[in-house]
């Protein structure tokens, strides 16, 4: 019973986690209409950054700890905007500008995850890198034990998800944003401006997995090749939740991450993505209605 | 003269929407059968069920004496059912020739036990076929855009090579969506041009058309749909209609 | 000269490879992620089979076709219901699920420890055991594949694929079966990357799931979209691009440890520019929207 208990914790940690990756990539998918497969390389970047800058500023003044890690989370964040940025201007916005299928992104996105990952490996290897070295006391509740860096990330996850995905549902951006992913063409009739509207989702976006990021890096550690695979469970979790609301990623979130520590426990680590996508291709081939439906596409065309 | 095609009673409904309500009309063999209507009133709905894209809630479709109502598109096609589509679907990366070539039934080509076991059908197949598309672009004076890509044609160009690949099989009934639709006067005459002579052959047709004038004037029967319903079906002994 | 000839050896299995792919992407439309799983099944086939069984060569690679075949079925039922980027996705996650079998079934794969010592070919009795030879016998196999994909592009049934391609709707109004098309392209491809899972095993003769990835597919993807699709000439020169990016990359003097990496980025920004600037890649004939 205890080792239940034990793996639904484990998954409302990591299916936390996974929630800020998947609630970014759904964001980008829905409003720049892109197939975000780079997300991945994003995720990794900021984390890769964020040891660089710490560590730069460790040779270079003299500071408290705590400070010092201040630093560097704020230039990370910057450095993951800047990032976002670049990659809509430079990468996305010709395609949106040319009215590019979403399999042309799809190949683009991947191109430029190529791009990212090796460009990481160039500048830093491909060993695996882990922001916090010490073992710190875990909290035990009779055999359940909730170690240090899940409380962490337990914590900060949620308030990630209070300060970057839930204004985005509620506020009048988000009212913009829906909009736009809804429908583009009517959005900027109405008079949003869906050029900001995307650059804004894609920042949110990749800031949300960044976030999810280094609260797994804090944690486990990340290599460079990692980026993939968060990414294809997000997917997944946003292809399972059909729609964009809030609590249906996040219930689907967990979900899938309580599946994939179940399947680690009782098969083994590398079943995990395998019974994942499993899923994830039942799905897509046994759901009838919606953009999938053959006999939709006829009326469309 | 009988009937190529009965449609029974026929409904179909979307999402709880009556498309069409109780549709039953009949054509005979060699005529030209003008449906006309509004907008959104069901027409190119049931060239769908017609055609097989589409499967009707009540009623039956009887063709050339079968009951086709469950048949599946491919099936009706080989039946002898042709569609021209309102925006033409002409192979876009594709010759016009090879396009050609590529509509006719039963080439023993499509099958890939006969590269093995009988490739002179396939030969002879081919050669019949080359001569026959030949033959059809000369007819649709498209004989110097055979090698041009099919995406590269002009709107009347594709509507006339959508013809055309009617043309290499001997449909014996052919649906047209809004033939004439966005072409210049020089091309909606080379276009009924073609369907009278068509006609003259022993095909009959069903045309969507807006115009009720421009209808009237090649075909022998009107119908009106309004609301998913036919009020009018006319028999009109025109003078000036195309088989004349 | 024997680097010369590892080159030529990789670049006949990457043509081969590429052509395989482009009969699903160039000839029927379908822009697959999981060609590598297609070249593992055959590696792993031919691996087992010369390795437990002890069969030769020929044979070892029928077999791997077969089984190859069998497993493009999946493919095929997945292109009949889903289309571009779900179609995509569904591949993706096919490779995955398959790379994972392969992973996990240590009993028959021996796992991420791979299969070692895997016999050079032998073909009637002439053993291709030498460098020379091999490249000699993937030159055999190269020309059989273009050979046979240029007959096969005449065919009036290669017309039914690219119609399939372009237009499936109007493939059934012409009282045509797109599924039947389709089916048959994506066998065709997984056979032939089959074939050039069997000549990788038996040159490299130590084989490991690593080399069959989804990083890989979404490389073969890459090659096949750069070099262009839906003609021969198109993936032959995307792959030429990839064997020989590396080799022209020596001649500017740059460490070997960031060689391959920097191979990777300068790869990737073309697939980025080829596919804004000229999509139909190097050499191509059909356009991927």
């Amino acid at each position: 019973m205890e080792i239940f208990i034990q793996i639904l914790i484990n998954s409302i940690v990591s299916g936390l986690l996974l929630m800020l990756v998947a609630y970014g990539f759904s964001l980008i998918f829905r409003t720049n209409k892109v197939f975000h497969i780079a997300h991945g390389g994003v995720y990794v970047a900021s984390v890769y950054f964020l040891i660089f800058i710490h560590s730069y500023c460790q040779n270079l003044f003299i500071l408290h700890e705590i400070l010092l890690w201040g630093i560097s989370i704020i230039l990370t964040i910057l450095f993951v905007s800047l990032l976002a940025l670049l990659i809509e201007l430079l990468v996305y916005r010709p395609l949106y500008k040319k009215q590019a299928s979403e399999i042309i992104s799809l190949i683009t996105s991947l191109g430029l995850y190529i791009v990212i990952v090796n460009m990481i490996a160039l500048l830093f290897g491909n060993e695996t890198q882990m922001i916090n070295n010490e073992v710190k006391e875990s909290y035990f509740i009779s055999d359940i034990i909730i170690t240090h860096g899940q409380q962490v990330q337990f914590l900060f996850a949620i308030i990630c998800l209070l300060v970057l995905a839930v204004p985005v549902n509620i506020s009048r951006i988000g009212k913009k944003l829906q909009a736009v992913a809804d429908n583009q063409e009517i959005a900027s009739v109405i008079g949003i401006n869906v050029k900001k509207m995307r650059l804004i989702a894609i920042i949110i976006g990749s800031l949300l997995a960044a976030s999810g990021a280094l609260l797994k890096a804090y944690d486990v550690g990340i290599d460079p090749h990692m980026g993939m695979s968060i990414t294809l469970s997000a997917v997944v979790v946003v292809i399972l939740a059909g729609k964009n609301s809030f609590w249906t990623l996040l219930i689907t979130a967990i979900l899938i991450s309580t599946i994939q520590n179940f399947t680690e426990w009782f098969l083994s680590a590398q079943w995990k993505e395998g019974i994942t996508y499993l899923i994830l291709i039942i799905i897509l081939l046994f759901r009838t209605e919606g953009i999938m439906s053959y006999k939709l596409r006829i009326e469309n065309r | 003269m009988e009937d190529l095609l009965i449609i029974e009673n026929l409904s179909k409904a979307y999402n709880g929407l009556q498309v069409l309500q109780e549709i039953s009309f009949s054509v005979e063999k060699n005529s030209i059968i003008a449906l006309t209507g509004e907008n959104s009133t069901g027409k190119t709905t049931l060239f769908n069920l017609i055609n097989g894209f589409d499967s009707h809630d009540n009623g039956n479709i009887i063709f050339d004496g079968k009951n086709i109502s469950q048949w599946g598109a491919i099936a009706r096609s080989r039946a002898g059912i042709g569609r021209l589509f309102q925006n033409s679907r002409v192979f876009k990366n594709m010759r016009v020739l090879d396009i050609l070539l590529a509509s006719c039934f039963d080439n023993p080509g499509e099958r890939i036990l006969n590269y093995f076991v009988n490739p002179a059908s396939i030969k002879s197949f081919e050669k019949t076929s080359r001569n026959k598309a030949a033959e059809v672009l000369n007819y649709l004076r498209l004989l110097d855009k055979s090698q041009d890509f099919g995406g590269s044609l002009s709107h009347g160009e594709k509507k006339l090579l959508s013809l055309g690949m009617l043309m290499m099989n001997n449909y014996k009934l052919i649906l047209l969506d809004e033939p004439f639709a966005g072409l210049n006067a020089k091309m909606i005459d080379k276009i009924s041009d073609t369907l009278s002579d068509l006609a003259r052959n022993g095909q009959t047709f069903i045309i969507i058309e807006h115009n009720i004038e421009k209808v009237s004037s090649i075909s022998n029967q009107v119908l009106i749909l309004k609301e998913g319903r036919i009020i009018e079906n006319n028999k009109i002994n025109n003078a000036n209609n195309l088989i004349n | 000269m024997n680097y010369f000839l590892h080159i030529v050896i990789l670049l006949e299995i990457y043509i081969i490879l590429a052509l395989s792919l482009n009969m699903k992407v160039g000839f029927t439309g379908l822009l697959s992620i999981a060609q590598a799983i297609f070249y593992g099944i055959g590696a792993y086939v031919t691996a087992i089979f010369m390795v437990e069984l002890g069969s030769p060569f020929l044979l070892a690679i029928v077999i791997s076709i077969v089984v190859s075949v069998f497993f493009s079925l999946f493919i095929a039922f997945i292109a009949s219901r889903l289309r571009d980027l779900y179609f995509a996705l569904a591949t993706m996650a096919f490779q995955i699920i398959l790379y994972a079998i392969i992973y996990n079934w240590t009993s028959l794969t021996n796992g991420p420890y791979g299969i070692a010592g895997i016999p050079q070919p032998e073909i009637l009795g002439v053993a291709f055991d030498n460098l020379s030879s091999f490249a000699l016998l993937g030159f055999v196999f190269m020309v059989l594949t273009i050979l046979f994909l240029l007959w096969f592009q005449k065919t009036p049934f290669s017309r039914l694929l690219e119609s399939t391609r372009d237009d499936e709707l109007a493939v059934i109004a012409m009282g045509k079966n797109p599924k039947y098309y389709k089916r048959f392209s994506v066998c065709i491809s997984g056979a032939l990357a089959a074939i050039a899972g069997s000549l990788y095993a038996t040159y490299v003769t130590y084989i490991d799931p690593s080399s069959f990835t989804i990083d890989e597919s979404i490389l073969i993807m890459s090659i096949v979209i750069i070099g262009g699709t839906g003609n021969i000439w198109g993936p032959v020169s995307g792959a030429l691009f990839y064997i020989l990016l590396p080799e022209v990359l020596k001649f500017i003097d740059i460490p070997d440890s960031i060689a391959a990496s920097l191979r990777m980025i300068i790869y990737g920004f073309v697939l980025i520019l080829i596919i804004r600037i000229k999509p139909d890649g190097f050499f191509g004939k059909y356009v991927f929207k």
